[in-house]
C-alpha cells in the first residue's frame, strides 16, 4: 500500500521538517543539474560545447554561478512597492516547491498523499503567476509591468486547455488522488487512450513555465527581462530556481498523468518515475532551442482558438465514449 | 569621476581611507614599487577570509555574465564571440543578461557617442557590483578611427564614463581578443587567488603569413 | 470554425480546413525539432580559443608593421612621412635622421597608436618602399588604456648599427660608381650625339634619359656580391627602362617595369630601392610640424629603444605566464 511520510515518521513536525529538507534540497540540486544540463544541450543544438571549464565537462558551472549570485548585491530600486517586491521570489518559489510533494515516486511511497492531490497542484501552481505580478507591479518598472500583465493573461489563457486536458484523464481514473490514476493505468499509460490529451497539456504545461517558445512574460528582444528585470543576485536566482522546479513539476503531472507515473517493466519506481520526468524535460529544452519566440497576438490565438476548442471537443469525446461503455 | 571605485574590490578598501586614495591617484606614477607595496599592505583590511575571498572571487571570475549590450560594429564580434564557432560559454561567461540587474561585466563593443553617454552611465549604475568593464575595439579605448582634433560626436575611450578593467584594441577586434580579454579579466579578479591560474600552453603565437604577393618580389624575412 | 490568418501564412487558410492546417502545422514543427535533434549528436564547430589558434587568413588585417627585407637586413623606411600624413586616425608618428655617409634618411621612431588605427591600409599603399605591411596580432589585450602604441622599429634596434655599417659601405662604393658612370654616361653621350647628328634630331630625347637613369639603376646593395652584379648588368638593364621611366620615376610603377624587363631577381631590386630613394630625397627636408624634432645623439635614443624592448620582452613573459586556463574538456 502507499505510504506517506507521515506513516514512516510517527512525529508530525519532523516528519514536517524531513519533508521541506528533502524538497529543498531536491529543488536546489535539480535546478542546478537543469541549468547546466540545458546550457550543455543548448550548445551542442547549436554545434558548441557550453561550459567546459569549471569541473569535468562544466558540471559546476550553475554551481558557480549561484555562489556568485549569492554574493552580488541587492539592489532595491527606487519607487518600489515594498512588500510586493520583496515577498514575490519567495511566493514564486514557495508553491512551487510544495507542489513537489505530491507525486508518487514509486509503488509504495509518496511525501503527501491526498485525495485532491490533482486539484492541489493546479492551485500551487496557480499561484506561480500571482508571485509573477507581484514581481511586475512592485518593481515600479514599465517593462517589468508589461511582462507581468503577459504573463498573467498567459497563464490564463493556458491553465484551462491544461486542466480540460487533467480532467478528461481524471473522469477516465474516476480519482483525484494522483497515487489512484497512477495505478488506474494497469498495463498501458493514458497517453495511448488520451494522445490529444497529451499533447494539450504537454503544450499548455510549457506555457505555464513560461518557457520558450511561450516565454514572451520576459521577451528579451521586447522587455529586457521581463517581470524580472529589476531583481538582482539572489532574488533573481529564486525566480530561476522557481522556473526550473516549476518545469520539473508538470513535468511530473504529465509523467503521473500520461505516462504512467512510476510504472514500467524491469527496473524499480523510482528510476522509471524519474527517467520520465527527465525525459519530458529534455524535450520541453529540445523545444526550447528549436523554436522562435511567439508573437502575443499568436500565442493568445493559439490559446484560445486552438488548444481550448480541442481540449473541450477532447473532453466531450471522453466523456460520451465512457458513458456508451459503462 | 564619481562612479569611479563602484564595485571594485581594492577601490572599496581603499574607499574607508581617503587620505590613501589621494596619495595614490594625486601622483601616478611617482610612487616607487615599494611605497606602493607598502601603500597596498596599509590599504589591506584587519581581518581577511583568505578562504572565502578566493572562493568568492574564483566564482566571480568563473562567471561573468555580460550585458546584452552593443554599440557599434565591435557588438557584430561580440555575437560572434558567443555563437558556435568561439563559444563564449565555455567561460561560463556566454550567459547574456538583458536586465543590466543580472549582468557581471558590461562589454563596451562600439562607438560611444554622445547621445549614448547618460545611457551607458545609466546601465552602469544599474549593475550590481562587483562589476567590471570591458573595452572593446579602438573606439572605446580611445576614440579610435573618429578622434581627431575638435571633434564633438564621440567620448574618446570608455573610461571616460566608467572605469574599464581590460581594453582590447583592434578594429575590430577577433573574438579570439574578446575571449582573451575575459580570460584576462578573469585573472584579474582572482588575483587574490592563492593558488596559481594554469596558463595557455606557450606564449601566444602569432601565425604568420607569408607576404607572398609583395609587388615587386622582394625577399621579406618573417 | 475557421482557421486563424495570424497563425498561417496568407492564403494558404483558403486551401486547407482548420484540422488539416493543425495538422500540417504539427509536422512542421516535427521537422523544426529533427533538425536540432541531428545536430545534438554531431561534433561541434567550436574552434577552442586558448588551446587551438584559429589559421588566419593571408588576408587578415591587423595593426601595421614593418617589413624586414632580407636583402638589407633591415626595414626599408626612409622616413618620407607619407604614410603620417596620409593617415585619416593620426596614429602615426615618424622621425627619421640623416647618418653621416649613408645617402638616404633613416627613420629613427615609428611609433604605431593600434588603438586608433582602424586598419584602413591607406599608408601600406602610399609607402614608397613598401616597407609597410599588416601584421598579424590578433588577441592582444591589456589592463592599460596606453599599451597599444607599438614601436615598430624596436626589432631592429640591435641591427641598426650593423645596417647603418653596411649602408655606409655600399654608399661609398655607389658613389664611387656613380663617378665612373658618370664618365661612362658622358662617354656614351658624345657618342650618341654622334649619332645623332648622323641621324637626325629624332633620337635626342632618347640620349637624354639613359644619362639621367644609369647611375640611379646601378645602384650597389649592402651586400657585397649582390653589389657587383647590378652594376654589370647596368648598361642592359637600362636600355629599355629609360623609355618607360622618362617622366616619372614613381617607386609603385616602377615595380612592374623591372619585372617585366629583367627575369633576374637581383636587377629589379636594385633599380627599385635606388629609384625609391631618389624618390625619398624631395621629402626629406621637411619632417611634419607635429612631431619632435629627430633625435640628436641617435645612439642614446637607440639605447633607450633597446631598454624599453627588454622591458617589454619581460612584459610579454610575464603575460604569457599568467595566460588564463585551457578548458577542462
Ligand atoms: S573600433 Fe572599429 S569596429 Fe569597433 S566600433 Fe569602433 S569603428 Fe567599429
Ligand atoms: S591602416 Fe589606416 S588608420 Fe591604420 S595606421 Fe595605416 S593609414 Fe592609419
Ligand atoms: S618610408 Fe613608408 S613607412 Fe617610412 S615614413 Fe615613408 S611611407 Fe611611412
Amino acid at each position: 500500500m502507499l505510504k506517506t511520510l507521515s506513516d514512516l515518521v510517527p512525529n508530525v513536525f519532523l516528519a514536517m521538517l524531513l519533508a521541506a529538507a528533502a524538497i529543498m534540497a531536491f529543488a536546489t540540486v535539480n535546478a542546478l543539474f537543469l541549468v547546466w544540463l540545458e546550457r550543455k544541450v543548448s550548445a551542442r543544438m547549436q554545434r558548441r560545447y557550453g561550459p567546459t571549464v569549471v569541473g569535468p565537462f562544466g558540471m559546476f558551472q550553475t554551481l558557480v554561478d549561484v555562489v556568485k549570485l549569492l554574493s552580488k548585491q541587492l539592489i532595491s530600486p527606487k519607487d518600489i512597492d515594498k512588500p510586493l517586491y520583496h515577498l514575490a521570489p519567495i511566493v514564486v518559489f514557495v508553491p512551487v516547491v510544495l507542489g513537489l510533494s505530491l507525486f508518487p515516486i514509486d509503488k509504495s511511497f509518496a511525501l503527501v498523499d491526498t485525495n485532491v492531490g490533482l486539484v492541489l497542484v493546479f492551485a500551487f501552481a496557480g499561484m506561480g503567476f500571482i508571485a509573477i505580478f507581484m514581481a511586475g507591479w512592485g518593481s515600479n518598472n514599465k517593462y517589468a509591468l508589461l511582462g507581468a500583465m503577459r504573463a498573467v493573461a498567459q497563464n490564463i489563457a493556458y491553465e484551462i486547455p491544461l486542466i480540460l486536458a487533467a480532467l478528461a484523464v481524471t473522469m477516465i481514473a474516476r480519482s483525484m488522488r494522483i497515487a489512484d490514476i497512477v495505478e488506474a493505468q494497469g498495463s498501458f499509460p493514458y497517453i495511448l487512450v488520451q494522445p490529444i490529451g497529451a499533447l494539450i497539456y504537454y503544450i499548455s504545461a510549457v506555457a505555464e513555465t513560461n518557457r520558450a517558445p511561450f516565454d514572451i512574460p520576459e521577451a528579451e528582444s521586447e522587455l529586457v527581462a521581463g517581470f524580472h528585470t529589476e531583481y538582482s543576485g539572489m532574488r533573481f536566482a529564486l525566480f530561476f530556481l522557481a522556473e526550473y522546479t516549476n518545469m520539473v513539476i508538470v513535468s511530473m503531472v504529465a509523467t503521473s498523468l500520461f505516462l504512467g507515473g512510476y510504472k514500467g517493466p524491469l527496473l524499480p519506481g523510482p528510476v522509471w518515475f524519474f527517467g520520465k520526468v527527465y525525459f519530458l524535460i529534455f524535450v520541453m529544452l529540445w523545444l526550447r532551442w528549436t523554436f522562435p519566440r511567439l508573437r502575443f497576438d499568436q500565442l493568445m490565438t493559439f490559446a484560445w482558438k486552438v488548444l481550448i476548442p480541442l481540449a473541450l471537443a477532447n473532453l466531450l469525446v471522453t466523456a460520451t465514449v465512457l458513458k456508451v461503455m459503462s | 569621476m564619481a562612479l569611479n571605485g563602484a564595485g571594485k574590490g581594492p577601490e572599496l578598501k581603499e574607499a574607508a581611507q581617503p587620505a590613501l586614495i589621494k596619495k595614490a591617484q594625486g601622483a601616478p606614477g611617482t610612487l616607487s614599487e615599494r611605497e606602493e607595496a607598502q601603500l597596498m599592505a596599509e590599504a589591506e583590511p584587519f581581518v581577511r577570509f583568505h578562504l572565502l575571498e578566493d572562493l568568492l572571487n574564483a566564482a566571480r571570475a568563473n562567471s561573468l555574465w555580460p550585458l546584452t549590450f552593443g554599440l557599434a560594429c565591435c557588438a557584430i564580434e561580440m555575437m560572434a564571440a558567443g555563437a558556435a564557432k568561439y563559444d563564449l560559454d565555455r567561460f561560463g561567461a556566454g550567459v547574456f543578461r538583458p536586465s543590466a540587474r543580472q549582468a557581471d561585466v558590461m562589454i563596451f563593443a562600439g562607438t560611444i557617442s554622445r547621445k549614448m553617454g547618460p545611457v551607458i552611465k545609466a546601465l552602469w549604475d544599474q549593475m550590481p557590483s562587483p562589476k567590471w568593464a570591458i573595452a572593446m575595439g579602438g573606439c572605446t579605448i580611445d576614440g579610435g578611427p573618429f578622434k581627431y582634433p575638435n571633434q564633438y560626436a564621440i567620448y574618446e575611450g570608455a573610461d571616460k564614463l566608467v572605469p574599464v578593467d581590460v581594453y582590447i584594441p583592434g578594429c575590430p577586434p577577433r573574438p579570439e581578443a574578446l575571449i582573451n580579454g575575459i580570460l584576462e579579466l578573469q585573472n584579474k579578479i582572482k588575483a587574490g587567488r592563492r593558488f596559481k591560474p594554469s596558463t595557455h600552453e606557450g606564449p601566444i603565437p602569432i601565425a604568420k603569413a607569408e607576404r607572398t604577393n609583395a609587388p615587386t618580389g622582394r625577399k621579406v624575412k618573417g | 470554425m475557421s482557421a486563424d490568418t495570424s497563425l498561417v501564412a496568407p492564403g494558404a487558410e483558403k486551401k486547407r480546413g482548420y484540422l488539416a492546417l493543425l495538422v500540417a502545422g504539427f509536422f512542421t514543427l516535427l521537422s523544426g525539432m529533427w533538425v536540432t535533434l541531428k545536430n545534438l549528436f554531431r561534433k561541434p564547430v567550436t574552434l577552442r580559443y586558448p588551446r587551438e589558434r584559429p589559421e588566419l587568413s593571408t588576408a587578415f588585417r591587423s595593426a601595421i608593421d614593418l617589413v624586414d627585407f632580407e636583402e638589407l637586413g633591415s626595414h626599408d623606411c626612409v622616413a618620407c612621412m607619407q604614410c603620417v600624413n596620409i593617415c585619416p586616425s593620426f596614429c602615426i608618428q615618424v622621425e627619421g635622421q640623416k647618418y653621416d655617409g649613408v645617402k638616404r634618411k633613416r627613420a629613427t621612431k615609428f611609433l604605431v597608436d593600434y588603438a586608433l588605427c582602424s586598419v584602413c591600409g591607406l599608408c601600406i599603399d602610399v609607402c614608397p618602399t613598401e616597407t609597410l605591411k599588416y601584421s598579424k596580432i590578433y588577441d592582444e589585450v591589456s589592463f592599460e588604456r596606453d599599451a597599444f602604441v607599438f614601436d615598430l622599429l624596436e626589432p631592429f634596434v640591435e641591427r641598426e648599427e650593423a645596417f647603418l655599417e653596411g649602408q655606409r659601405i655600399a654608399d661609398a662604393k655607389e658613389a664611387e660608381e656613380k663617378k665612373k658612370k658618370a664618365e661612362a654616361a658622358k662617354k656614351a653621350k658624345a657618342a650618341v650625339a654622334a649619332k645623332k647628328k648622323a641621324d637626325g634630331g629624332e633620337e635626342a630625347e632618347k640620349a637624354e634619359k639613359p644619362k639621367a637613369e644609369k647611375p640611379k639603376a646601378a645602384k650597389p646593395k649592402a651586400e657585397a656580391p649582390k653589389a657587383e652584379a647590378p652594376k654589370a648588368e647596368a648598361p642592359r638593364a637600362d636600355e629599355p627602362k629609360a623609355e618607360a621611366e622618362a617622366e616619372a620615376p614613381k617607386a609603385e610603377a616602377d615595380a612592374p617595369k623591372a619585372e617585366a624587363d629583367a627575369p633576374k631577381a637581383d636587377e629589379p631590386k636594385a633599380g627599385k630601392v635606388d629609384k625609391a630613394a631618389v624618390e625619398a630625397k624631395p621629402a626629406e627636408p621637411k619632417p611634419k610640424a607635429a612631431f619632435a624634432k629627430p633625435d640628436s645623439d641617435a645612439k642614446a635614443a637607440s639605447l633607450a629603444r633597446i631598454e624599453a624592448a627588454k622591458k617589454r620582452a619581460l612584459e610579454k613573459k610575464k603575460q604569457a605566464e599568467q595566460q588564463a586556463e585551457g578548458e577542462g574538456e
